[in-house]
């Protein structure tokens, strides 16, 4: 009985010798998930800590999936970090539930691309400071377009060119194809869908039983199942179509900005590829999202992760985030220090889209049809539904859940 | 009362009164273990409950819907997958995983050259980050240039593509489950063997019984409340399995169905649809699964299992 | 010996080496399957960015890079990942080996009213999914004002549903008549499980602590979620912090998840043979 009274002892000084509380000065928590993109988010830390040294920023990453569990166990318990991103996926689940600050101080949107500020606003009042976006471009590998002797991908490019040029440089013997399709939205085929003039979902309306939207949908699934210049989605299991790009097993495929410094820090790969616009359909378009930098309600300094956020918006910090390569900043102007980073390639044509970009499609009740809309295009790509049965079931779907 | 040869707990009649010196005593040494299981399981287990009896939208509002969520649970196409894949993980998990870690336990536990390292090399599995362990095996199972297939290959034999084949992708994930979990058993099941007392198989050389009907005579008689314990262990673990399948097999793999589990389907549904009350439904439907087969096992234990 | 061993030496020779031979085979096969895995790990941490994501894979390193390592060990402070982990692994022992050596002796040799349905509540938290219980354990932690501490790491570990079934089983397998000698002998139950019956279960004691501390090692998501500070994390929650949301650096992640390994191996190494050994047990057994 000594002795466990003894452990118990030690035991309550172990708990007391490192719960011991911190000084006076204000320490915020700044959250984040992608590792790849500590070293900006750490630069404007450092620099808002230069300029106000009373105030300490804590860097948190916590990778994409535990990112929001932990977040919203933080939402449930009042203890959310102070300021972290917000993606347009769960944006309306924590407004919807007061959890956002709102920033209400003044201040001047207009720098930033519009899309991406109103998706952060709810009911007029804004909740989140745009901090970058993200387009698709297509990418090509340099080395396979010489060996066969083609032009490389330019403005000119429709869907029938990226077809045929597709045709032209697959070759299984190599094992080579010509254009990597997954079964991706975002990278993948709501870019045709848009090009084709259909629509996704659009003000509460889902447009999967539009036939621009299906003939789009089953174009990109054709490349796959008809024409055989993709490989199959089993292989995309084994080998996402990025990393298959990498290793030179593909010509071309879609790719968003974010993965370019994946790209560029495969040395192997990086002098091997360029990127271009995408081909145009009916018309253009290339799908975009954004990040915003948000404040938890419940935060013990309101005005202060206010200021933080309003620097983080600044001109000076999305060239912080852009030096180190993070994202496209959101700032207008800002962008070239993003692409400066990459002179061997047209990286340029990333931004250059926004001109005719089309906001990822969101809603608030989205995460409940999202998933389903993967497993339909499962079975078309198994081969038990075809297209037109995957999007009119899922057209169901949304009406139900969305009630239009 | 005599010493008598009954060597388990007394199974005293209805009419013969506690002593409530023992009785005192017994809830002094359960307590910390019974007050923390309340307060840091059973709580969230009571919650869980109440919870499948709602609906719930995001963080916020819940809607009471009473058993609306079992119905929906019942007809569910993807809750039938996925009880099949969870019992037939399981069937594929626990009886080869055990019988291989007995095989090596036995061998282990003899006196041969080397011992000590291959205990530690049979250890290694558990002591790697899941996410180290997910990528490895993905590149093992990798269908054109994997290590698995190329080696197949050698032997004039195509291989599937493991991860995605709605055929192969379950038995995958089988595979790298007792691959990972070998090390547990093992150290388990060698625990057991080694306090059998050596005089059992001193007696069994002199009476001149072979290697193998020493280890099916005195061995497994003797080593069978571990290996209940191992089984249990493995069965529970099995249905409950989350991690490599939640890292291997995505909504965009065309063998989803073919290897969605109850656990995966849970927090899908939980944590990426935040349909919480669909996936507190979810999680009791499982419990009770697993409650039915442990119930079997405490049955089986009567039956197989001797305690001295 | 007598006679028997005299007449049969020559054929229990010849049975013997050839079995000998068969095990090495068998576990020589095993260890390969069982190492192989990590071996491809470790070559991993050695290569290039690119040179991981080549088809058809390389197996040695073209060239050997240390400096995976060394930015591991710029990125993440090893030092307080390998303090909070034993630290972790520690206390997390300690709970386990003394409440569940507790209420496993009870639950095995003792009387009690609602000795089932207590046992049940036992058994229930095994037959959980872990992910239940995270939301309601981070509420009550912040409630007391604990995130980001060293307890917070161990409040889910603080009593052992594991430990408490595992030692009961060993404890059922221990012969009552000592217990029984010992109460005729004016022993109350308390000086039965600590002078008697709690000394006997050594090895199983070992085996306990050797599970909890792998259990509390390899738990990556309760660190992540519970505390947010990177020095407040444990081995396998950092290693795992260092995915990228789409991609990951798979080289710097083997490098990171390798001397994460190490530790772990080393304590292995260093305690199996005492518990694996066992101790002769006394009393009346054999």
């Amino acid at each position: 009985m000594r002795k466990l009274f003894a452990i118990l002892l030690t035991l309550c000084m172990v708990f007391s010798f490192v719960s011991f509380a911190s000084a006076e000065e204000v320490t915020i928590t700044f959250a984040f998930w992608d590792n790849n993109q500590e070293p900006g988010m750490t630069a404007i830390a450092e620099a808002y800590m230069a300029l106000h040294p009373e105030v300490k920023i804590e860097v948190q990453v916590t990778p994409w999936n535990e990112y929001w569990t932990k977040l919203e166990a933080g939402a449930l318990a009042d203890s959310m970090p102070d300021v972290f991103w917000m993606h347009s996926n769960q944006f309306f689940k924590y407004v919807t539930a007061s959890k956002l600050l709102a920033l209400d101080f003044d201040y001047d949107y207009t720098p930033y691309p519009e899309g991406v500020t109103s998706l952060y606003t709810y009911e007029g009042v804004h909740y989140a400071v745009p901090k970058d976006y993200d387009t698709i471009a297509l990418v090509y590998n340099k080395e396979i377009f010489d060996a066969a002797g083609i032009a490389y991908p330019d403005g000119t490019w429709t869907w029938d060119t990226l077809l045929e040029t597709a045709k032209k440089l697959t070759d299984p013997e190599k094992g080579i194809y010509g254009f990597g399709a997954p079964n991706d939205r975002q990278s993948g085929y709501l870019n045709l869908v848009y090009q084709n003039e259909g629509f996704a979902f659009e003000n509460g309306k889902s447009g999967y039983d539009q036939p621009a939207t299906q003939e789009a949908i089953q174009w990109w699934v054709d490349l796959q199942k008809v024409h055989g210049v993709s490989p199959s989605q089993e292989s995309f299991v084994d080998m996402g179509v990025d990393d298959q790009m990498q290793a030179g097993k593909l010509a071309m495929c879609f790719t968003g900005s974010w993965m370019m410094s994946s790209y560029t820090n495969n040395e192997l790969f990086a002098d091997k590829f360029d990127l271009a616009v995408l081909p145009q359909g009916k018309t253009r378009a290339s799908i975009y999202n954004g990040l915003g930098y948000a404040g938890a309600a419940s935060t013990k300094y309101p005005e202060v992760v206010k200021d933080f956020i309003k620097f983080c918006g600044t001109e000076e910090a999305n060239k912080l985030q852009a030096e180190k390569k993070a994202a496209i900043p959101a700032y207008a102007g800002t962008e070239h220090y993003f692409t400066d980073n990459f002179t061997s390639i047209n990286i340029a044509c990333y931004p250059e889209m926004i001109a005719y970009g089309v906001q990822y499609p969101f809603s608030p009740n989205k995460s409940l049809w999202e998933s389903q809309e993967e497993e339909l295009m499962n079975e078309v790509y198994a081969g038990s539904k075809t297209v037109q049965e995957a999007c009119t079931e899922l057209h169901a779907i949304i009406v139900d859940i969305e009630g239009e | 009362m005599t010493v008598s040869a009954k060597t388990r707990a007394p199974r005293l009649g209805r009419r013969e009164r506690y002593d409530p010196k023992v009785v005192a005593a017994a809830f002094i040494l359960i307590a910390p273990t019974i007050i923390g299981l309340c307060v840091l399981n059973i709580y969230p287990f009571f919650d869980t409950i109440r919870r499948s009896l709602y609906k719930t939208q995001g963080l916020g509002p819940e809607t009471y819907v009473g058993l609306k969520n079992f119905e929906k649970l019942f007809s569910d196409s993807m809750v039938g997958h996925a009880t099949i894949n969870t019992l037939l993980y399981m069937v594929l998990t626990v009886p080869v995983g055990v019988l291989l870690s007995l095989i090596f336990a036995s061998l282990l536990n003899g006196k041969i050259k080397g011992r000590d390292i291959y205990r530690g090399i049979y250890f290694l599995p558990m002591v790697v980050a899941p996410a180290a362990v997910a990528m490895v095996w993905r590149w093992i199972f990798n269908a054109e240039n994997g290590v698995l297939n190329y080696v197949l290959g050698l032997v004039g034999i195509q291989g599937p593509s493991w991860l995605a084949d709605p055929n192969t992708a379950l038995l995958s994930c089988a595979i790298i489950g007792i691959w990972s979990a070998i090390g547990y058993d093992l150290v388990l099941i060698l625990a057991g063997l080694q306090s059998i007392s050596k005089s059992y198989y001193e007696a069994a050389e002199i009476d001149g019984a072979s290697g193998v009907q020493t280890f099916f005579h005195i061995t497994i008689p003797l080593v069978s409340p571990t290996l209940f314990f191992v089984v249990l262990m493995r069965a529970m673990t099995s249905l409950k399995q989350f991690d490599t399948i939640y890292l291997l097999i995505n909504t965009r793999n065309p063998a989803y169905k073919n290897a969605t589990v109850l656990m995966t389907l849970f927090y899908r549904e939980a944590f990426e649809k935040f349909n919480k009350g669909y996936g507190s439904a979810i999680v009791l439907y499982t419990f009770v699964i697993i409650a039915i087969f442990t119930a079997i096992q405490f049955i089986a234990e009567k039956k197989f299992v001797h305690y001295d | 010996m007598t006679t028997a061993a005299q007449t049969a030496p020559k054929r229990k020779l010849n049975y013997r080496s050839r079995g000998k031979v068969i095990t090495h085979i068998i576990l020589i096969i095993g260890s390969f399957i069982m190492i192989f895995p990590f071996v491809w790990m470790i070559l991993t941490s050695f290569k290039s960015n690119g040179e991981s994501l080549l088809i058809p894979p390389t197996f040695l390193p073209k060239e050997w890079l240390v400096e995976n390592y060394t930015e591991v060990t710029r990125t993440l402070p090893f030092g307080s990942l390998y303090f909070n982990t034993l630290m972790l692994m520690l206390l997390r022992i300690v709970c386990a080996l003394i409440f569940s050596s507790m209420a496993g002796f009870a639950f095995a040799k003792l009387r009690f009213p609602f000795k089932r349905f207590l046992f049940f509540l036992v058994l229930t938290q095994m037959m959980l999914p872990n992910q239940i219980f995270i939301i309601p354990q981070y509420q009550m932690l912040a409630d007391m004002g604990k995130l980001n501490s060293l307890f917070a790491l161990l409040f889910p570990g603080l009593v052992s549903a594991f430990g408490t079934f595992f030692l009961r089983q060993f404890y059922m397998s221990l012969p009552n008549v000592l217990s029984e000698a010992a109460v005729l002998d004016g022993c109350n139950t308390f000086q039965v499980f600590f002078r008697i019956m709690l000394p006997l279960t050594q090895t199983a004691m070992m085996a306990l602590a050797v599970f909890t501390a792998v259990f509390a090692y390899s738990d990556m998501m309760w660190p992540l979620i519970v505390n947010s500070n990177v020095n407040m994390m444990t081995l396998s929650a950092g290693i795992s912090s260092m995915q990228g949301q789409y991609t990951t650096r798979y080289p710097i992640l083997m490098a990171g998840s390798t001397l994460a390994m190490i530790p772990m191996l080393v304590l292995y190494l260093l305690f199996q043979r005492q518990f694996i050994e066992g101790i002769a047990l006394t009393g009346t057994k054999g």
